[in-house]
Order: structure tokens, then C-alpha cells, then sequence
């Protein structure tokens, strides 16, 4: 167990480079240290380029950093292998993507199920659970829809709800609201900003929407791989 | 690991014009090599009764003469070779025998022959334990009758009584054998050995058969026989089932292989379209990997569904194989018993799942390698 106190997640001096050694090596983040705070609300922002999907990719223990460690509840996410992470993806982070990347051929119902069946659930919880998921987020009308079948907005609920099926400690969004349009948009934020107060979620969002930056208790700022502010609104 | 059976059935109904025509490549394949195993196992089969019918004795035959398909043309044995032979020790019954093969007759088209033998050695040619459906045996004395196999009267309509030309003679019909498991002998026809010479003109014999007072006294009275005549070849069921086994051998081999070649290409149809699979799902499955699914589960997510599109293919191929080969057996009359065994059956669904596996495996390998960040962003 290491990391500083009080952050459940904790990113301490990560650099991340592309193709390095080569000539067309890139500094995506430099020095990046950010403590996380257990129950909050924080939005990553900055101009294309910047790092911050890297940064997400990285927090989501998707992409290993070049150097730094980030801790996970305590634990050196650096120190585990591929298998090992992906439990951790499965059981402790849910999700969500601009693309919503849902399975096309199954149901919303499916959709949030699979979630639970790929981390070895039976089948009887995962059923009753996503359909409570579903009702939860307000699709109890769409659970036998599938993604075509449904507005943007409502995929992004399904995957919200896919988001929070094996009851993770941390939501990471990636512009969860870039493809909707404003109302929908606050529609998903007030979705999260409710998870966030009601049921304790933390809940990091990468974004260029301000309404998104401005529904979150704090905002982190990034430009050229660096963080240039992290104001705590709170 | 669970749901993944589910999943995968799921996901072989999404593009179901593929999944039909991928299943369809192992089918033929499949079919292919069922029906072909089982006409191979029909031929093993037919051969296996024509060495049954000539177990424990000496075919004798002038040596560079024709075989069975062409009435043993050229074979000329004199009393004196026979009485020869007769002196040999160990030498039991020699059976001097002259045939007339006539073209195939019927839907079948096994050639007819008509055998003359003398009656006291019947036993030799058509074995004991085979009885008469009708009338009675050839006589020694008998002159001018003939005893036909069952098909030879059925696909004639013959009756005891009856009159039937050969060649150019007519002869009654004394006697109906019952159904054989041997169509060589159901086809065929007997008369005395006095009246086949004399309806080929001939005071000579064709062929003999040397019955040994014991059995593993063959290969020596063989031997002695081509030593004493060097004219004559004597082959005995061992030389024979040698040459049947190895004939057998090579048709088995190029149906298998005939067969084998079919179904590898439907393989490759499997493996084509789990390929297509999974670059059409790399976004899905990054995104499966980053909800948690481990590499593990999603290799054999893409193998199971290869595994099952194959085995579909094999089930409905095995019975497909089945029905051909049925089909087989109606179109030659029974002449060639194709058989889907248990073991083929099982054998071509092994071999489809099989083909599941090995088609499946490396796409299943690709996808479970995906970096989920690369897919999620592929467009």
C-alpha cells in the first residue's frame, strides 16, 4: 500500500512518451501529479493534444505511463499484469465513452448484463441487477431495445448504466457529452452530478464542454502534457 | 466460463449471410468427407466378402491371363496340369472351373457370370452355409440346367422351371439360391463345367481351385504348384487379401484425402470470417476489455464462436454425408455397402470442430491481443 492519504486514486510523477527513442518521439505527459480525492467530481480539461486522453487512458489503468506510478486504492497499478488489470477495470472503474461503444446485437438489458457476465456474475444478478441499473438511469421503457434503437442520449444512459453494474469506486467518463446535443448533455451531466452526490461516485470526466467543467467540484488543466492548474472549487 | 456459450450464439446470428455461407463451406466439406469415408468403408466392405468367399484355397491360373472382369481370357489348364496338381501332397480337391462373364446387366451393372463347376464342388464356390430359395442343386449328372444367384433371377424374373440363354444356349433353371451378404454370388449363375466347355468350345479350364486338406499348408502348395508349372500362378486369399487391403488402403487414403482437402478449404472460410469478425468488432471488443473482460475470456469468446459455426456445419454435413452415401448404396444396388459408422459420424464432427478450433485460433489470438486503447479509438 503507498500513494498519498486520502486519494483513492493517485498519480505521482507520470510521463508518458510515444514512439520514444525515435525520432518522432512524443512527451505526451510530463510530470503529471494529481491526487484524486475519494468522492469528487473532477473534470480534465484542455485543448486537443494536451494529454488529457492519455491521461484518462492511463487512470483507467487502460495504458501503462512511461514513468510515475498511479496508485489504485493504495495499490501500485504498475506492479500488476494485463490479467490483473483487467479484473481491476471490471471491478473497481466503470466506463463511459463518447462513442458509447455499445455491443450493436444485444439489448440495453444485454448490454448492462454483459458488463456483470465478463467478471463471472451469474446470470440471475447480473438480470435483476441491470434491470434495476436501467431503471435507475430511466430506461425501464428501452431494456429490450437495442443500441439502434435508441437516441444518443439513451445509449449513453445504457452505458452509464454498463458504467456502474459491478459497483466501481470510480466512473471515468471520456466527453461523455460530446455527442449529444446540450440538452441531452445536461441531461447525462445531471445523471452523474446525482451518482456523484447521492451514491458517492468519483467521477472523472475528460472534456471541452464548460457546462461539464463547471457542473464538477474541481478542474484540472492541462496543456502541452503538463498540468496547469487543478483549482478546488469547494 | 459463463455466458459465453450465449454470447457467442449471439454473435454468430449478427451477420447471418456470412455465418450461412461459412457454415455452408464446412458442410460440403464435412459431407465430403463422410460420404466419402463411407463409400471407402463400403469398398473395404465388398472386398472383405469376395476374400471371405475365397478363404483357405488356391486360385490357379495361367499365368499372364486375364482376370475376373474379362472371363479369364487366355487361361488354358489341361487335365494333365490338373492331375498334376492333384498329385501334389496336402492337396485336398482340386475344383476345375470355366466362366462366362457376360457385360453388366441392369441398373446395377455388375457384370453376370456365369460359372461352370461340377456340382460336387459347389461347396467351393458358393459356400456351405448359403441355401436354395428354390428348387435344387446341380447334380452331377445334370446336363442343360443352371442354378442362378437371387438378383440374377430376380432382375430376370426367373422362376425354377424357367428358361434361360447364355450366350448361345438355353438352359433350365433348377434351382434359386437364397440372398447372400455377397453380391458377387447373388449375380451369378451356375452350370456343370461339361456344358460351360462346351458352350465356350473348349476342353480346357480357365482357372482351378486347390482346397489343402489344412488350411496352413496354402502358401507351400502354392509354391509346389508354380515350381512344378511355371505356366501357372498360384495365388493364395493371403496374396490376394494383401493386394485387397493395399488396394483398399489407397482408395480409403484419396477418399480422405479428396474429402480431407474439402473440408480444409470450408477451414479456411471459417478462419476468413472470424478474421472479418473481429476487425469489424475491434471497437466492441476494446471496449469488452475495458469493462473487464481479461484477454482469456475474449479468446475464447472468438474461439467458441468459431468452434460452434463449425460444428453447426459438421452436424448438418455428417447428415448430409449420410444421406450420399444412402444414396450410394440405392444407386449401385447394394453393390457398394456404404456405411456411416458411429466412428465416422463422430470422426466428422471431431474433424469440424476441429476446423472451428484451428480457423479460430488466430483470430481469437489477434483480438485477445487487442490494446483496448487503439481499439476503442479505431475508426
Amino acid at each position: 500500500m503507498a500513494g498519498r492519504k486520502g486519494c483513492i486514486l493517485d498519480v505521482s510523477g507520470v510521463n508518458k512518451y510515444y514512439n520514444r527513442g525515435l525520432p518522432s518521439e512524443v512527451h505526451v505527459l510530463r510530470d503529471v501529479n494529481i491526487c484524486f480525492d475519494a468522492g469528487s467530481f473532477v473534470s480534465i480539461m484542455g485543448p486537443s493534444g494536451s494529454g488529457k486522453t492519455t491521461l484518462l487512458d492511463i487512470i483507467g489503468c487502460l495504458m501503462k505511463p512511461s514513468t510515475g506510478t498511479v496508485y489504485l486504492n493504495g495499490v501500485d497499478t504498475g506492479s500488476l499484469d494485463d490479467n490483473e488489470l483487467a479484473r481491476i477495470r471490471g471491478r473497481t472503474i466503470g466506463f463511459i465513452f463518447q462513442q458509447y461503444n455499445l455491443v450493436p446485437s444485444f439489448t440495453a438489458l444485454e448490454n448492462v448484463e454483459l458488463a456483470m457476465r465478463v467478471v463471472g456474475k451469474p446470470k440471475a444478478l447480473a438480470r435483476k441487477r441491470a434491470r434495476e441499473l436501467l431503471e435507475t438511469v430511466g430506461l425501464s421503457h428501452r431494456l429490450n431495445n437495442r443500441p439502434n434503437q435508441m437516441s444518443g442520449g439513451e445509449q449513453q444512459r445504457v452505458a452509464i448504466a454498463r458504467a456502474l453494474a459491478n459497483e466501481p469506486r470510480i466512473i471515468l467518463g471520456d466527453e461523455p457529452t460530446g455527442n449529444l446535443d446540450t440538452r441531452t448533455g445536461d441531461r447525462i451531466l445531471g445523471l452523474l452530478r446525482r451518482l456523484n452526490r447521492e451514491d458517492g461516485y468519483t467521477i472523472i470526466v475528460v472534456t471541452h464542454d464548460q457546462d461539464v467543467s463547471r457542473a464538477a467540484d474541481r478542474v484540472v488543466r492541462l496543456r502541452d502534457g503538463s498540468v496547469v492548474g487543478g483549482a478546488r472549487k469547494r | 466460463m459463463i455466458g459465453m456459450m450465449e454470447f457467442a450464439f449471439k454473435n454468430i446470428r449478427r451477420e447471418k449471410t456470412r455465418t450461412s455461407l461459412t457454415v455452408l463451406g464446412i458442410v460440403i466439406g464435412i459431407a465430403a468427407v463422410v460420404a466419402l469415408g463411407s463409400f471407402a468403408e463400403g469398398i473395404n466392405v465388398f472386398f472383405q466378402s469376395t476374400l471371405e468367399f475365397s478363404a483357405g484355397r488356391i486360385t490357379v491360373m495361367q499365368k499372364g491371363s486375364g482376370g475376373f472382369q474379362t472371363g479369364f481370357a487366355g487361361s488354358d489348364i489341361t487335365d494333365e496340369q490338373i492331375g498334376m496338381i492333384e498329385g501334389i501332397d496336402g492337396v485336398k480337391k482340386v475344383a476345375p472351373i470355366n466362366m462366362y462373364v457376360e457385360a453388366g446387366f441392369g441398373f446395377s451393372g455388375i457384370p453376370t457370370v456365369v460359372v461352370g463347376a461340377d456340382p460336387a464342388n459347389s461347396d467351393i464356390f458358393v459356400g456351405e452355409n448359403i441355401g436354395l430359395y428354390s428348387g435344387r442343386e446341380l447334380e452331377p449328372e445334370d446336363t442343360g440346367f443352371i442354378v442362378v444367384g437371387k438378383r440374377f433371377a430376380d432382375e430376370r424374373n426367373l422362376v425354377v422351371g424357367d428358361t434361360v440363354t447364355i450366350k448361345d444356349a438355353e438352359f433350365e433353371v433348377l434351382g434359386i439360391l437364397e440372398l447372400s451378404n455377397n453380391v458377387n454370388i447373388d449375380s451369378s449363375a451356375m452350370i456343370s463345367v461339361r456344358d460351360m466347355q462346351e458352350l465356350l468350345g473348349t476342353e480346357s479350364y480357365q482357372i482351378l481351385y486347390v482346397v489343402p486338406e489344412d488350411v496352413r499348408d496354402v502358401e507351400r502348395i502354392a509354391d509346389a504348384i508354380e515350381d512344378e508349372e511355371d505356366t501357372l500362378s498360384a495365388t493364395t486369399d493371403k496374396d490376394f487379401a494383401r493386394t485387397a487391403s493395399e488396394v483398399v488402403g489407397q482408395i480409403r487414403l484419396f477418399m480422405f484425402a479428396m474429402g480431407g482437402i474439402a473440408a480444409v478449404i470450408g477451414g479456411l472460410g471459417v478462419l476468413n470470417t472470424m478474421v472479418m469478425a473481429v476487425l469489424e468488432r475491434r471497437k466492441e471488443i476494446g471496449a469488452m476489455k475495458a469493462i473487464g473482460a481479461t484477454s482469456r475470456y475474449v479468446l475464447l469468446q472468438i474461439l467458441s464462436e468459431s468452434v460452434i459455426i463449425s460444428l453447426i456445419g459438421g452436424i448438418i454435413g455428417v447428415f448430409l454425408g449420410w444421406v450420399a452415401s444412402v444414396g450410394l448404396v440405392v444407386l449401385t444396388g447394394g453393390a457398394i455397402p456404404a456405411t456411416v459408422t458411429p466412428g465416422l459420424a463422430a470422426a466428422g464432427l471431431a474433424f469440424a470442430a476441429a476446423l472451428g478450433a484451428i480457423g479460430g485460433i488466430y483470430p481469437a489470438w489477434q483480438a485477445s491481443r487487442l490494446d483496448p486503447v487503439e481499439a476503442l479509438r479505431y475508426e
